[in-house]
């Protein structure tokens, strides 16, 4: 029993492997590739199960440099359930190859779960720089360019945070998160420890592409595929965040020294990426915007250092990561601009819906998952007494909805261009039944996120309190 | 149909009430509401009970809007066979025949507020009659703007006085006028001027007036008929009711009034004789013995509460179908010579005997009434009693000053005019004979005391005959003077009329003008560029948005790699200075 | 001196009407969310080439019907002088942060929502002229419906932002799918004030949420917990702002004069009735019902606004030369009054408050619908153009005159008592401000006399060509 919680790993890590070994052989047989995608997401589905049926129980394994609490709990039943519908909804004809579009989202929930279970500084290094090298094989496969482009910038990234990591273990001497937590929390702030916990949050504000250090991957998630966009925008956005969570509970009371700054952070992504999304027509680019400016959201949360404001960062980062990973999937190789998606209303119903919830959901929209977590947010911040924060961030969250507004209108209220019109970067994302099943358990779970957000936010709080926070 | 029966049955109203020796009072509730639990009791339950009080004066108030009403559509049904919305027309003045006895039936003051919007609406459709047109349309805005806004006040004087005592039915107000708690003389002064100006306005007391002089001649006669007649009657009815009001807030504020009705009685008569509009003239001489009579109903309250004031309600009974009947008969005389102008007009009284007889004595009735309430009620030695004595010597030369300059001198040929076919028409004539024949009854009866004793329940003395002889010895100089001034030389005196009224005429337009261009145009021109500029600066705003994203945008292009390069140098290098042996 | 009373004789004691035909524990949450899944379902018929377009109105009016006819029996039900909420529904939410989803009505509350599933009703046959996206268009418009009625009945404050915010989204998509020529800077000008207001509620509801120990957002326990003054001014006034935005009132009112002269029938009515006085039901509950040193320290500022917009509403409805816009403009003037009667804070001011808040709504929507219909069928806005349409147009004649009288409060119209109830409420406490508003009503009878004569009963154009 106790070693059931590793299963979900095992699948997850096992079905990656084997797809990157079978499809690189090319034993996969051309009938396969309508089932590699419905199997694969299956197979995440039976984790998801594993996870929530057998993760409940507080454990640690190989020597406590894993541990099972409520929060990897929930962190690990959020990844997989977004990966299994990405690769469900995904448009595999727009994908650059099939088995390592399977492979890779596997293999940066892998990275997340290992980061979220992490008990120490390696494991938390190790999952998220999975993940982000997931991203990296993705995004390469289209554009060598920005594939280099992102590795150099997640180079930068991963120096400043195993810098920062040294510098806490140098002046630790742990490198277990409980044991640092030990240390740190009957210490004062001083430079010495300040100056680190600045390299590791930077560092991980450039993975995770908070304002304004999303200069870095957003660009490179533009030109990358479908589910590569899903993936860097999504996935590793996650993984940073849940590295981030765990050392912020880890290095109390260090970051809050930095949370004016955080705020300011917050505010510029808040207000920023509600602006930008407004200017940009383009549906890839306005949804990366939207997913910036909720990050800033899930910042400001965090930066309370209540526990009530990371339960809600929490809650919402697993909504935002639902949508920002399975949006831009459900686009699909419909990118070329406004054009590629005016009247998918009319042709595409099931995945226009699907697109059109992921944009109101990041925007923040009633009654969408995304409102729920940025709702939640700001409650914490009205708690913290920071009304000018919250004041910005509803200023951004109406910039967002009115930006949603306008991708609505072009899917639902503009006609579709004629078939003969429609160029390859405007072509209609593919139908199937999986991507349909797949476009309709992410309209669900958006729809539903608030509906059944008790046992969510239930669970979110729990993995609060497991982190150590009060 | 629906006209008949309404008409019917108030009269029938009317012979029943003349019966009843005590008024006779209906309750019915209209709106009985609790609203709160604690504070006074007054302000527990909010009621506006359907109060109908049929007493005497009521029953003879109903009688003279009946009689003014009756005959305006007799009249109607033959000189006004070209006006249009013949249905419109009788369906309105029905209901405004409804409105007006709900006027004089109205206890409550929230109720008699209910019919007096109700009558006011009525009013603006009969004077508006002419839709079509754009002139009289135009003129009838100001029948509807300028009546509101004393409406307004009329409002704001029965809410007033709500909010100081909790209640608004003048049986149980009037009692607890000075032992309310809360309530103050300055509270009772306000009340009373705002009652005085919602009054006042309707009762078209200068410088309200103009709402039915502007509409003199662009509404159908009979309307103005109507209206000037029913108006009156109600007006002044209304206006005796609140006088316990007025009296129990101070000396000072009767004065005020007192003096207003003087001034706007002085003043309209004036005006009534500048101008060659034989109707506006009539109106406004009209307004002037409105003015008086209203004058006398104060006076009365200021000297002994509430003793003569009903002279001066008598008065007005009996001008209203004089008003009337002047009306229609010189509209008639107008009609039939094709002109609006005194000066063009001439020999009436050799070609349309009726209807130039009928304008005399209605003229005579107008003026001479104005001097029977003011044998009751002021003192010629007063100095009101002076200055109303002018009035009632401008308002006799006035009245007669039509009938001069309609029925003498030659009636010239004019283009597509010919004076030999004006005559009299038949089935008109007899209407404006009949108004000044009740006028005139009216007239004698309210020159007795019986009458007023009958009209209020109340004992008057008889005044002394030197009191009737000189007022009417006022009117009759004023008539005289008329008839000496038109006989010598009637061009040269509508002459002076004419240049006078051209003066006037452009005072008014000047001061119109002025009131559009300092008051009217620059309210609706901030509320016009407010509607534009509001929405630009939504745009500007919305443009601003955009260019922030934009710059956003632009940020995100900019080269994330150096930057980061560079920025990973500098914290290196700051790192290496900080490190532990490097920086002490 | 004889007296004779003549008394409404008393009913004798009947069982409600509907009793035994339908009761329901979950009554609300039904008007709420069976409009919202029959609009969900809208959505995924097929509906190749508009074969099925009179089908979906059938179904959008039949489920607006239904819930009326709901709501009818609930409100025969409903039990007067009750001083508690009736027809609760209250399961814990997210009680983590102290959401409940907790629902119910009072007076006000039914008053409400009779207007709203009136108007429900309304906006579906006031939309059946609509022939372009008919699927969309009422999934849309129901949706719409169904986020007031939410904001309505709503008891927690969380769930109160919820549905008034999400009322926008619908209602922006039918003003740039279906709107006239400027509908789509009238949406953007929709979403920004309307988003404001959101905002200032939401910020409004957390500072409550905040400064009452942040461990519910139940309106029974937030709006009766004790706060500071400041505390109280500081919600009151972002309330303010929340409730401008959508009444609307001067200077806040920036969407109303596009919105409702570029939308199509249907959303007008909604627009400017019930989903409009949620502004004055905010007011009403937060300001006035919880917060009394806020309602009369800020009665001045409503009751100033209230006269800004009635008197701003009548010039410039005065000096308008678009019809559609005249009838926006005076859509505003029962805002202006209802709000008057809140700023008096006196037991009869706030009971008129709460009947105009019916009567109001019928008139605005009346007004700024017919004005759509008279511009559409005549083909034109421009007052300029229209004239004479009387005899060509009895029914919209009749229509425009009553709009016109209700407007006003003449009596025999509903709008009277409510209006005479405010103006005596606010004498007491407010006497320049109820002055002003009597003012404005007047100036808006001179407007609406220009326009009744201009285009109904004046003389017709004579050169079409103009």
């Amino acid at each position: 029993m106790t070693y059931l919680v590793l299963l979900p790993e095992a699948l997850v890590v096992v079905t990656a492997v084997a797809v990157l070994i079978v499809g690189r052989m090319g034993w996969l047989p051309v009938l396969s590739r309508r089932f590699l995608p419905l199997v694969a997401a299956l197979v995440v589905l039976v984790a998801f199960g594993v996870e929530l049926w057998a993760g409940a129980a507080l454990t640690t394994y190989f020597g406590g440099a894993m541990l099972q609490d409520r929060f990897a709990l929930f962190a690990k039943a959020a990844v997989l359930l977004i990966a299994a519908v990405a690769v469900a909804s995904a448009d595999w004809p727009a994908e650059d190859s099939l088995h390592l579009g399977v492979a890779m989202p596997l293999l940066a929930a892998f990275g997340v779960m290992v980061a979220a279970s992490a008990a120490d500084m390696v494991g938390l290094w190790a999952g998220l720089e999975l993940a982000a090298a997931a991203a990296v094989v993705l995004v390469a496969l289209r554009r060598p360019d920005l594939g280099l482009r992102l590795l150099v910038v997640g180079a930068v990234a991963t120096s400043l945070v195993l810098v920062g990591l040294a510098f806490l273990y140098a002046s630790t001497g742990n490198a277990d998160l409980s044991a640092i937590h030990d240390v740190l929390s009957s210490r004062q702030p001083t430079l010495a420890l300040a100056i680190p916990t600045l390299l590791l949050f930077g560092g991980l504000a450039l993975r995770a592409g908070l304002a304004p250090f999303h200069v870095g991957p957003l660009p490179v998630g533009l030109g990358a595929s479908p589910l590569g966009a899903g993936l860097l925008i999504g996935l590793v956005t996650v993984a940073a965040a849940t590295a981030g969570i765990k050392l912020l509970a880890a290095l109390t009371p260090i970051p809050s020294v930095y949370a004016p700054y955080a705020y300011v952070a917050a505010a510029l992504a808040m207000v920023g990426g509600g602006a930008a999304a407004l200017a940009v027509r383009s549906p890839r680019p306005r949804m990366a915007y939207l997913a910036v400016g909720q990050l800033g959201w899930i910042a400001a949360g965090l930066a309370t250092h209540y526990r009530s404001g990371m339960a809600a960062s929490l809650f919402l980062l697993g909504a935002s990561g639902v949508a920002a990973t399975c949006g831009p999937a459900l686009l699909g190789r419909a990118e070329a601009g406004e054009t590629a998606i005016a009247g998918l209303g009319a042709v595409r119903p099931v995945r226009a819906a699907g697109l059109a919830l992921a944009v109101l959901s990041l925007a923040g929209a009633p009654p969408l998952a995304g409102f729920f977590g940025e709702l939640a947010v700001a409650a914490a911040l009205a708690q913290s007494g920071n009304f000018v924060l919250l004041g910005l961030g509803l200023l951004g969250s109406v910039l967002s909805v009115a930006a949603a507004i306008g991708t609505l209108r072009v899917l639902y209220i503009q006609g579709p261009i004629e078939e003969a019109r429609r160029g390859a970067a405007a072509a209609l994302p593919a139908v199937t039944a999986l991507s349909t099943a797949g476009a309709v358990v992410f309209s669900l779970i958006i729809a539903g996120y608030g509906l059944f957000g008790n046992p969510i936010l239930g669970l979110a709080d729990q993995g609060a309190e497991a982190l150590g926070l009060r | 149909m629906f006209g008949t029966v309404i008409t019917l049955l108030l009269t029938l109203l009317v012979a029943w009430g003349l019966t009843k020796k005590s008024p006779y009072v209906a309750t019915y509730q209209y709106i009985n509401l609790s609203i709160a639990f604690q504070g006074p009791t007054n302000f527990q339950t909010f009621a506006i009970n359907l109060v109908l009080r049929v007493d005497h004066l009521t029953v003879i108030a109903l009688l003279a809007v009946l009689v003014c009403v009756f005959a305006a559509i007799g009249w109607h049904q033959v000189l006004g066979r070209g006006e249009p919305g013949a249905a419109r027309f009788h369906a309105v003045v029905t209901l405004l025949l409804f409105a007006c006895s709900g006027m004089l039936m109205s206890q409550d003051l929230a109720e008699l507020f209910g019919f007096w919007t109700i009558g006011g609406a009525l009013t603006y459709l009969l004077l508006a009659h002419r839709w079509g047109l754009a002139e009289p349309a135009r003129r009838a805005r100001v029948a509807l703007a300028l009546p509101f806004l004393t409406d307004v006040c009329l409002l704001s004087g029965i809410a007033w006085l709500y909010a100081r005592y909790g209640t608004q039915d003048l049986s149980t107000l009037v009692p607890i006028l000075h032992t309310n708690p809360g309530w103050t003389v300055r509270s009772l002064v306000v009340a009373s001027v705002l009652l005085f100006i919602g009054v006042g306005g309707r009762l078209a007391l200068w410088p309200f007036s103009s709402w039915i002089t502007q509409t003199a001649t662009s509404a159908p006669p009979a309307a103005s008929a109507i209206v000037q007649s029913a108006w009156s009657v109600v007006g002044i009815v209304v206006l005796y009711r609140l006088t316990p009001i007025f009296v129990a807030s101070n000396q000072r504020a009767l004065q005020v009034l007192l003096g207003a009705c003087v001034v706007s009685a002085v003043v309209a008569g004036l005006l009534g004789l500048l101008g060659s509009e034989p109707r506006r003239a009539v109106a406004l001489a009209g307004a002037a013995v409105m003015a008086i009579a209203a004058a006398v109903v104060i006076n009365g309250a200021y000297h002994q509460p509430a003793a003569f004031g009903i002279a001066g309600v008598a008065a007005v009974l009996a001008l209203a179908p004089a008003r009337a009947g002047a009306l229609l008969a010189i509209s008639t005389i107008a009609n039939a010579m094709r002109t609006d102008d005194l000066l063009e007009m001439g020999d009436a009284w050799r070609r349309m005997r009726a209807s130039s007889g009928a304008l005399l004595a209605c003229g005579a009735v107008m003026a001479l009434s104005a001097a029977g309430a003011l044998a009751y009620g002021v003192s010629s030695r007063s100095k009101p009693g002076l200055a109303l004595g002018e009035a009632v010597f401008v308002v006799a030369i006035g009245a007669l000053r039509i009938y001069f300059g309609a029925s003498f001198g030659p009636l010239l040929r004019r283009r597509a005019f010919d004076p030999d076919r004006v005559r009299e028409p038949g089935g008109a004539r007899g209407w404006p004979y009949w108004l000044g024949a009740a006028g005139a009854a009216l007239l004698v009866a309210s020159l007795t005391t019986g009458y007023l004793n009958f009209l209020d329940g109340k004992k008057h003395p008889q005044p002394a005959l030197e009191a009737y002889a000189i007022w009417a010895a006022v009117v009759i100089a004023g008539f005289a003077v008329c008839a000496f001034a038109l006989m010598r030389g009637k061009d040269g005196a509508l002459g002076a009329s004419a240049y006078g009224g051209v003066w006037v005429a452009r005072g008014t337009s000047v001061l119109f003008a002025g009131l559009d261009r300092f008051l009217v145009a620059p309210s609706t021109d901030i509320a016009r560029r407010l509607g534009d500029w509001i929405p630009a600066g939504d745009s500007a705003l919305g443009r601003f948005a955009t260019t922030s994203g934009q710059l956003a945008l632009a940020a995100g292009r900019a080269p994330a790699l150096p930057l980061v390069v560079v920025l990973a140098i500098v914290l290196a290098v700051v790192l290496a200075l900080v490190a532990p042996g490097i920086a002490r | 001196m004889t007296l004779l009373t003549i008394v409404q004789a008393s009913p004798t004691p009947a069982p409600a009407p509907g009793a035994g035909l339908f009761t329901s524990p979950f009554l609300l949450s039904i008007l709420i969310w069976v409009p919202v899944i029959v609009a969900v379902s809208l959505a995924f018929i097929p509906n190749p080439r508009g074969r099925y377009d009179a089908l979906v109105k059938q179904i959008a009016f039949f489920t607006n019907l239904g819930t009326l006819g709901l709501l009818m029996i609930g409100y025969s039900q409903f039990e007067n002088f009750l001083p508690t909420m009736q027809y609760e529904e209250k399961i814990p939410w997210l009680p983590s942060i102290g959401v409940t989803y907790h629902l119910g009505v009072d007076g006000p509350g039914i008053a409400m929502l009779v207007l709203s599933g009136f108007i429900g009703v309304v906006s579906v046959l006031a939309s059946w002229g609509v022939r372009e996206r008919v699927r969309s268009y009422f999934s849309l418009l129901l949706l719409a419906q169904a986020s007031v009625t939410g904001a309505i009945v709503a008891r927690d404050m969380f769930v109160l932002v919820l549905f008034w915010g999400a009322s926008i989204i619908p209602l922006a998509l039918l003003l740039i799918g279906w709107g006239g020529p400027r509908r789509v800077p009238a949406a953007w000008r929709l979403v920004g004030y309307w988003g404001l207001g959101t905002g200032a509620l939401a910020v409004g509801t957390l500072a409550l949420y905040s400064a009452s120990g942040g461990t519910s957002f139940d309106m029974d326990a937030l709006l009766k917990s004790a706060l500071s003054s400041r505390v109280q001014l500081g919600v009151g006034a972002l309330m303010i702002v929340a409730a401008a935005t959508r009444l609307p009132l001067f200077p806040l009112h920036g969407w109303a004069r596009d919105v409702l002269g570029e939308a199509p029938p249907g959303v007008v009515v909604i627009v400017a009735s019930a989903a409009s006085r949620l502004g004055a039901f905010l007011l009403l509950r937060v300001i006035v019902g919880a917060e009394p040193t806020a309602a009369h320290l800020l009665s001045p500022v409503l009751a100033a606004l209230a006269a800004l917009t009635v008197g701003y509403a009548a010039l410039a409805a005065l000096r308008s030369l678009d019809i559609r816009h005249t009838g926006a403009y005076l859509a505003m003037v029962p805002g202006g009054i209802t709000v008057l009667g809140l700023a008096a804070v006196s037991p009869l001011g706030i009971m008129g408050s709460v009947l105009s808040l019916f009567t109001g709504g019928v008139a605005a929507a009346l007004i700024a619908c017919i004005c759509a219909t008279v511009a559409e069928r005549a083909q034109t806005r421009s007052l300029a153009v229209l004239g004479g349409l009387a005899p060509r147009m009895p029914n919209a004649t009749w229509l425009f005159v009553i709009a016109a009288l209700s407007l006003l409060g003449v009596p025999l119209m509903a709008s009277f008592a409510a209006n005479v109830m405010t103006f005596f409420g606010a004498f007491k406490t407010q006497p320049i401000g109820a002055f002003a508003v009597a003012a404005g009503l007047a100036v808006s009878a001179v407007a609406l006399a220009t326009v009744l004569g201009r285009v109904l009963f004046g003389a017709p154009n004579s050169n079409p060509a103009s």
